[in-house]
């Protein structure tokens, strides 16, 4: 498996065990295939223990992973103000690629402001120490939490970054075809949470990216996306799903979520709102390198019948899309 | 299995009657026309009786890829597989789904047959009807975007090779059938020279080589001598490393020298310790008349050969730059051998277009290679980097360039605020820069700017004076239509820059941030506040000429297809009528 996430409660007591976990996560790292490594740092008091254990672990992991391997992805995931000293010293252990994440995250219960306003403070503050900022929202009780941001994000100003959003699996989910209306309404309100998934484990938002992209590949092979194919490539329920561990007993609100993915949302209109409007051609959408480098290289434009910038390519799904025989058996409702 | 150094000798004895060496360049890269490397080193090698066999690997199997067959499956069948396995991935599912979504578009609008079918026409050189034909013009243009495409499917391929898919990986399944034959022949030595984006699959072939047989392998080129030790350290399939210019060191080498006697070399001691020799280059015995005779020629979708002038860079003061350290200094060829190198090449390989790859041609060099081309009457389109230097000034400069066919030139200039230029000590004026593109620009030449942007110190006002200065000589057509101005500084070890902001006090980054694997060379760096304002002038700016280039039917211009302006150029100087414009 070339993929890894460790998640690490800096403020739990710190023991062999951990040191344990920490060696076993390194040989993992080193050992040949392994890609990709992400650590958690989940904070959830500023205590000086719990800076420590992060920092003992970065240097750690920089000191006995091969020296040609990059840095594992270090995550920083405070659910609580930091201090100055805090910041600083987590901004002087930002100093190699690839950035370090600063991930302030709110686990709203009910009340919405609060949450908001301490990711936004939060954030403003590790932005003065120069820290990269992903706002994470644990939505625990989507039910209530995500109308609220579905407003936020119509509201927010295009410019400002785009938090991520999570609803862990484990949330608890009176009606998950609902569920799934909302997140698809979220989707829409805000196609740049595309740009955040890779700073999250996974939860209800991430599935439904799966979903539609799972169900868009079908229509470019011209078949229809079934649940036994949702379960092949996604899992039917994951083992270790949401944010943080856990995901037991989750597998039928899943199932019931991708159900009602497949016979309410499932269409080429919806598909193309989904997807991130911005067409960004400085060096958003690059046919011409995988270096590197993007040094030397201008982009391309192909002009008269066959475009290929991000707008132009949309229309293109959107053909492949209505190619005859794809629409998919459960066709969607359109919103 | 290690070969040590003290096994040389032996192994130049172990099969007298075999293939000494076979020299390879791996994807991933261009295949517009061939590179300069192995052809170099080969008339080297032949010089002293060794023998010799070269592939372009990179090229056979884009060559193989971009085949109606394959490019069916690839659409149908391994890619929407390889989005499946990768769902959990979305920044690397988004790559295969946009590759995927376009192929899928062309093979359905256009169908794969037909793009086969221009790409085989354009091998066959059948260009001024090609280019003549509207809709044969734009699938030529294609044909270099789907090259451009395959760059992401080949590194998707090698990445993620131990995938257990439902489909046959298509470039693995060509490299295993390749490294089949390269057994087959049993050279003793395989040597690969290597840029950085050919390190992954050079690792990887040499690894699928010693599962198979016991050549020596070796390794050479500019990712070689930057990153020294370390493909010694990555792969133990690799015996040697070569430093800077190769020709000499290889020759003596295979001549039976011990590493212990050679400089510019890495190898493992008899401790199985990695040892550096540094490079003592001797410039007196360098090559500068490549031997391309078994590569596949008529493979490559343009008739341009690389040639180079000189070695190293005439200038090499720029602070962001370290292309010039992957030689051991500025060298240049004579004018006369230069040019009869040029007529040697384009009488033995039948082609009349030129690419000379020097960091830049050196004015009174340039003017002489000009000269003599004159003189002697030869027939040549030349495409060519050069420096704005004070000289050409002098219209009679341009002007003889221009009568000796240099058609285009890609100038050097990555900033138009003089602020910048001094920052980036180019030597430069943006005064005479002007002066000179209107020079150019009388005489016929097509001039291309390379530039960048966000180097330190650069305000959103810089940036708008260099995109300014871009649009307008775009508009006035005193320079192509060639948009690199929207790359950003890439910050790269041992440039002057990287090496004075280590610094932190003297540093004219906000912060840095460190490379963590010792096999890269790219550092990071804090941007300014004012980088979202500059980013989005660049993007306004790229759409605008978008529709620009649209509405006057001229085709865009990288790395994939940068000498296919001479050969528009040279169809129309013909009479022939082009369909899709230069600028």
């Amino acid at each position: 498996m070339p993929k890894r996430i460790f998640d690490l409660y800096c403020n739990e007591a710190w023991g062999e065990s951990r040191n344990r976990e920490v060696d076993a996560v390194i040989d993992w790292y080193n050992a040949p295939g392994s890609q990709n490594l992400t650590v958690n740092f989940w904070i959830d008091a500023d205590t000086e223990s719990a800076l420590t254990v992060a920092t003992w672990v970065i240097m750690r992991l920089r000191m006995q992973k091969n020296r040609q391997l990059n840095d594992p992805q270090f995550c920083i995931l405070p659910a609580c103000t930091l201090s100055e000293s805090s910041l600083d010293l987590i901004s002087g252990l930002d100093i190699r690629l690839p950035q370090l994440r600063f991930m302030p995250r709110a686990r709203a219960l009910g009340d919405f402001a609060e949450p908001f306003a301490f990711i936004e403070h939060a954030g403003a503050e590790a932005r003065r120490h120069m820290l990269n900022v992903f706002g994470l929202f644990l939505c625990e009780e989507p039910d209530q939490q995500l109308p609220l941001l579905i407003e936020a994000f119509d509201n927010a100003d295009p410019e400002s970054p785009v938090p991520c959003v999570e609803v862990p699996f484990e949330a608890p989910v009176a009606d998950a075809a609902a569920l799934c209306d909302a997140i698809s309404a979220l989707w829409h309100a805000e196609p740049g949470l595309t740009g955040t998934l890779d700073a999250v484990r996974g939860g209800f938002v991430k599935r439904f990216y799966q979903l539609k992209e799972l169900w868009h590949l079908s229509l470019l092979e011209d078949a229809a996306l079934t649940p036994d194919q949702i379960g092949e490539a996604l899992g039917p329920a994951p083992a270790q799903g949401g944010v943080q561990a856990g995901g037991h007993g989750c597998g039928d609100v899943i199932a019931a979520f991708d159900a009602a993915f497949l016979a309410r949302h499932a269409s080429a209109a919806n598909y193309a709102g989904w997807r991130p409007r911005k067409a960004a051609s400085v060096l958003a959408f690059d046919l011409d390198s995988i270096a590197d480098s993007h040094e030397c290289q201008s982009p391309v434009f192909i002009n008269g019948q066959w475009l290929v910038d991000r707008a132009t390519l949309s229309h293109a799904e959107a053909d492949v899309s209505l190619h005859a025989g794809a629409e998919p058996t459960a066709a969607g409702q359109e919103e | 299995m290690s070969v040590h150094h003290t096994d040389n000798a032996q192994l130049r004895a172990s099969q007298p009657d075999g293939l000494d060496v076979m020299l390879l360049k791996m994807p991933n890269h261009n295949m517009d026309y061939p590179h300069l490397a192995t052809p170099t080193l080969t008339a080297a090698l032949r010089k002293r009786l060794f023998t010799v066999a070269q592939k372009d690997v990179n090229l056979l199997l884009r060559d193989h890829l971009l085949s109606e067959a394959v490019l069916k499956s690839l659409t149908h069948e391994y890619l929407p597989a390889l989005g499946r396995a990768l769902i959990d991935e979305p920044a690397t599912f988004e790559r295969i789904r946009d590759a995927l979504t376009y192929l899928r578009y062309l093979g359905d609008t256009l169908g794969f047959a037909r793009l086969e079918q221009i790409k085989q026409r354009m091998q066959a050189r059948d260009y001024d009807a090609i280019l003549s034909d509207p809709e044969d013009a734009q699938i030529l243009q294609l044909v270099f975007v789907i090259t451009g495409l395959l760059h992401s499917i080949i590194d998707l391929a090698l990445r993620h090779r131990d995938l257990d898919l439902p489909v046959a990986n298509p470039v693995m399944a060509f490299l295993e059938g390749f490294a089949d034959e390269v057994a087959a022949r049993n050279p003793r030595i395989v040597a690969f020279s290597v840029i950085q984006i050919q390190r992954q699959a050079t690792i990887l072939f040499a690894q699928m080589l010693k599962a198979r047989f016991s050549p020596v392998i070796l390794v050479g080129g500019p990712d070689v001598s930057t990153f020294k030790e370390e493909y010694l350290i990555a792969c133990d399939a690799i015996d040697f490393g070569f430093l800077k210019e190769s020709e000499v060191t290889l020759t003596e080498f295979m001549s039976g020298q011990s590493p212990d006697n050679l400089d510019g070399i890495i190898y493992r001691d008899a401790d199985g310790e990695i040892v550096t020799r540094e490079a003592k280059y001797n410039r007196t015995q360098s090559v500068f008349r490549p031997d391309f005779d078994d590569f596949d020629l008529d493979k490559y979708l343009l008739p341009t050969l690389p040639l180079s002038t000189s070695r190293g860079c005439a200038f090499a003061k720029c602070t962001f730059c370290n292309h010039y350290k992957t030689y051991s200094g500025y060298y240049s060829n004579d004018a006369k051998s230069t040019v009869d190198n040029i007529v040697y090449l384009s009488e033995r390989y039948g082609t009349r277009f030129f690419h000379f790859v020097d960091d830049m041609l050196e004015i009174n060099e340039g003017s002489a290679i000009a000269e003599e081309l004159i003189r002697r009457d030869v027939d040549v389109n030349i495409l060519t980097y050069a420096r704005f230097e004070p000289g050409f000034r002098d219209p009679a400069i341009l002007e003889l360039w221009s009568r000796a066919g240099i058609r285009v030139i890609e100038w050097g200039l990555e900033s138009a605020s003089q602020k910048v230029l001094r920052k980036m000590i180019k030597g430069i004026s943006i005064r005479q820069v002007q002066n000179i593109l209107d020079i150019s620009t009388e005489h016929g030449i097509v001039n291309k700017l390379m530039l960048f942007h966000n180097y330190p110190g650069e305000t959103a006002d810089d940036l708008r004076e260099t995109v300014d200065f871009l649009k307008i000589n775009t508009l006035q057509k005193t320079v192509r239509p060639f948009f690199t101005v929207r790359g950003k500084l890439e910050l790269r070890l041992f440039t002057p820059l990287e090496v004075d902001s280590r610094d932190r006090a003297g540093s004219p980054f906000v912060k840095r941030y460190e490379r963590s694997s010792s096999f890269d060379s790219l550092l990071g760096y804090a941007d300014q506040p004012d980088y979202p304002e500059k980013a989005r002038y660049i993007e306004v700016f790229i759409d605008e000429m978008s529709k620009y280039l649209t509405e006057r039917n001229i085709y865009s211009t990288n790395d994939e297809n940068m000498s296919l302006d001479l050969v528009v150029l040279d169809s129309q100087r013909r009479g022939v009528q082009p369909a899709i414009h230069v600028m």
